[in-house]
């Protein structure tokens, strides 16, 4: 043994204990710090975190998370916390702690500094970023209540002089193919080459009708030339068919082109009432303009908080080495994984019993929250159970909200299935987008809400049912007005006195539709569409006028036109058929006489014989 | 200096002082720590041991520098030695699968392809190593450290800088 060694490996232990001792806290906590951050992505601070070694426990006085999206508040903050970890996981870089208790949890605190972070460009999944490009596209498409309309008229003169309608020059153009296919089928039939033959066949069927035969070769060698002529009609009528049926495909398509006629129209219309902004005001847009921002916003941060959880627990996990890395970096080899017995996650929260309040100066607002969440792991597939929670939300003189639900990454689907519902509870006062027209607050007494947000995969469904009575509509000063247009809307929403509405967004989660529909959508609307809706309703019959006063007759004389010269080229068609069948019939029937007289012929000419044979053989007798 | 210090009192070491199998034994714990990865808990072992035994511990940190370099190059051969031993050997696979799962697996860094791969390198070539250097040191002090200061090249190499690097080396008191 070596005295000095002894003594050199006694102080780097205490030199190292030491250093343990005043460095470590602030190493975990700076750690703790950056990856909740990171997590989060807005700060996350920690006060005076103490990690004692003995118990392998961790305490702090103060956690502060900030809001991503109102960076000078806390999401939360708490208050003394502590908790034990598993010993044997550290071994692995393993953080395991079975339950911690969070009593003090106070929710949208104010923060002394800005909590935001340096923004990463491109951080957000593209599923996300095209989730909230379309979902604020379906509010910020909507149309303003604007209702000029009522106060100024459509000039339909002006508007008319200005716009070109195009179904004129439409008509024309079908109507200059039309004459070409006419004019070709004119020259077709007028070549058509057995029209001369036709008039030599008919001089030779008139001579086979009158040919006055007698004897059996005459009568054979007729028939002969009957069959002949029947040989050249047919095929004249063959030659006949497959000019008809081409003829008739052109037709038709001359035919079909002027049926989108009336198409062309509503087209010119469709422009000229788009040009005039003269659009429908529908239930479904009133329910948007009133709701769509405020069902919007919280689904997208939904969806924001989603996207951290499939990243931060996400679903496909390789559990062992595939395969033989063939050329590792120097010194680094390849770690070989072999089935570990009770794997644990690199980071587990079992069970977090969680109680909290938000920052309210006034008490009567104070929301307290109380519930638990289990399952918190960076590796879902490994500790095998989904996330779950389950919280009560409460006001004062209020009944709860209560919110449940799960986020399931053990499998290779990641789905994620929340719930919220509260059954009359004191809403007061929910802010609406401000929107000329329209109320910038609702105001309500008691409220039933069921919303249930489903995400699996890739499909998202979420629906939320909310009513209220009584309600009053307050409307902002700005936004009031108090022309025509705004007295009606008030009195409208001063009548309402109990608010439904109902809303789901669905579909693929990065283009996903939105619907709403409230029980003032038809109350406005009828409103609304009584005041506006006879003068665009004129304005609208005025430009359907001028536009049937001005293509009206361009169609008719062009109908006209294609029914005529269609007309004309099938009867032709027709006619030549008719003379050839005509031809072929007297033929036919020439051609059954001939052979009638020569099976006479030939039985005269039987009989005959036999006589002349019994008469010699009687005179040799 | 850290490094040199211990060169110049290894080579005052060759050349008289400690028994060759203290020296030996020293090289060997500095061999076997060189040539595989530095921080695993068997080379803390093997250096708590070297520092509490008394073996000559410049010997083990020359070893450990002069086969850090070495190993370098043959990093690769551990790496498919490694991978031989752990993934494609079926019959120790639940030996290696029990080991992985005791608490202290993650500080040996044993399914570690490298570590594997140069521990047992090192193992095997523990006791030749300790041979030829017990057998080298003794030949040194005996025969070999007069012959080779008495030669031509020897001779010839003492003008050289380098060489007064060495003798400056080999004399400086620390």
């Amino acid at each position: 043994m070596r005295p000095k060694g002894v003594i050199a490996l006694l102080s780097i232990v205490l030199l190292v204990g030491v250093g343990l001792y005043f460095f470590l806290d602030d190493l975990i906590e700076k750690q703790l710090e950056s990856t909740g951050a990171s997590v989060v992505g807005a700060k996350v601070e920690i006060d005076n975190l103490e990690l004692s070694l003995a118990g392998l426990s961790i305490s702090w006085d103060r956690l502060q998370v900030a809001n991503r999206n109102d960076t000078w508040k806390n999401l939360f903050e708490t208050g003394q916390v502590s908790f034990d970890m598993e010993v044997a996981p550290l071994a692995r870089k393993k953080l395991v702690i079975n339950d911690v208790s969070v009593t003090d949890i106070r929710l949208g605190t104010a923060r002394d500094s800005d909590g935001s972070l340096p923004q990463k460009p491109g951080a957000d999944p593209s599923w996300l970023q095209q989730a909230t490009d379309n979902l604020q596209k379906n509010v910020s498409d909507l149309p303003v209540l604007n209702l000029s309309i009522l106060k100024q008229k459509v000039n339909i003169d002006s508007l008319m002089a200005t716009f070109d309608i195009r179904s004129v020059a439409r008509i024309e153009e079908a109507r200059g193919e039309a004459d070409l296919t006419f004019r070709k089928w004119t020259k077709t039939i007028d070549e058509f080459d057995p029209k001369g033959d036709l008039t030599k066949i008919e001089g030779q069927v008139n001579a086979l009708k009158s040919a006055e035969v007698s004897n059996l070769q005459g009568l054979v060698t007729t028939a002969g030339q009957a069959k002949d002529i029947i040989a050249t009609l047919n095929s004249f009528k063959k030659e006949l068919g497959a000019l008809k049926q081409a003829a008739s495909h052109d037709l038709g398509k001359v035919t079909n082109s002027f049926a989108s006629v009336d198409d062309w129209i509503t087209d010119d219309f469709n422009s000229i009432r788009s040009k005039a902004n003269i659009g429908d005001f529908t239930p479904q847009n009133v329910g948007k303009m009133l709701f769509g921002d405020v069902i919007v916003t919280p689904t997208i941060q939904t969806l924001e908080y989603v996207a951290l959880a499939r990243k931060y627990m996400p679903v496909a996990q390789k559990l062992l080495a595939s395969g033989k890395v063939e050329k590792p970096p120097r010194f680094e080899g390849q770690d070989i994984r072999f089935p570990l017995l009770n794997a644990k996650p690199d980071f587990l929260m079992e069970h977090i019993l969680i109680s909290a309040a938000s920052n309210h100066a006034d008490t009567s607002r104070v929301i307290s929250l109380q519930g638990e969440v289990a399952g918190v792991t960076s590796q879902p597939r490994i500790y095998g159970k989904p996330l779950t929670f389950a919280l009560d939300a409460m006001l004062p003189d209020s009944r709860a909200f209560s919110a449940t639900g799960a986020l399931d990454h053990v499998t290779d689907i990641p789905s994620e299935q929340f719930s919220l519902k509260a059954d009359g509870v004191k809403v007061r006062e929910l802010s609406l987008p401000q929107r000329p027209y329209l109320p910038s607050t609702v105001i309500a007494e008691t409220a039933n809400l069921a919303a249930d947000f489903s995400l699996v995969g890739e499909t998202l469904a979420f629906k939320i049912g909310f009513s209220a009575k009584p309600v009053q509509f307050r409307f902002g000063e700005e936004m009031a007005g108090s022309d025509v247009i705004a007295r009606v809307t008030r009195e409208v929403f001063d009548s309402v006195d109990e608010l439904t509405f109902s809303a789901g967004i669905s579909g693929a989660v990065s283009d996903p539709g939105l619907k709403i529909s409230s029980n003032i959508d038809d109350i406005l609307a009828r409103r609304i569409s009584a005041l506006i809706g006879g003068a665009a309703l004129e304005a609208k019959n005025e430009i359907r006028g001028r536009i049937d006063a001005e293509v009206g007759p361009k169609k008719q004389e062009a109908l006209a036109f294609v029914s005529q010269n269609s007309a004309r080229i099938s009867s032709e068609v027709d006619a030549i058929q008719k003379r050839i069948d005509d031809q072929l019939s007297i033929v036919e029937e020439r051609k059954r006489e001939l052979e009638s007289e020569i099976d006479k012929k030939k039985k005269q000419g039987l009989e005959g014989a036999k006589d002349k044979l019994k008469d010699l053989f009687k005179k040799k007798g | 200096m850290f490094f040199l210090q211990f060169i110049s009192k290894f080579i005052k070491v060759l050349r008289a002082g400690e028994s060759p199998p203290l020296v030996a034994g020293g090289f060997v714990m500095g061999f076997v720590v060189g040539i595989t990865p530095l921080l695993t808990l068997q080379n803390v072992l093997i250096l708590v041991a070297a520092i509490l035994t008394r073996v000559n511990l410049a010997s083990v940190f020359f070893a450990m520098f002069l086969f850090s370099f070495i190993a370098f190059f043959f990093d690769p051969v551990f790496h498919n030695i490694g991978y031989f031993a752990l993934a494609q050997i079926e019959n120790v696979k639940p030996l290696w699968t029990m080991v992985y799962n005791w608490p202290i697996a993650p500080f040996t860094r044993f399914y570690n392809t490298v570590v594997m791969g140069s521990l047992l390198t090192a193992l095997a070539l523990t006791w030749p190593v300790y041979f030829l250097a017990k057998k080298g040191i003794i030949a040194y002090r005996s025969t070999w450290g007069e012959k080779i200061e008495n030669s031509k090249f020897i001779k010839a190499v003492k003008g050289n800088v380098l060489f007064k690097w060495y003798v400056r080396m080999r004399d400086m008191e620390w």
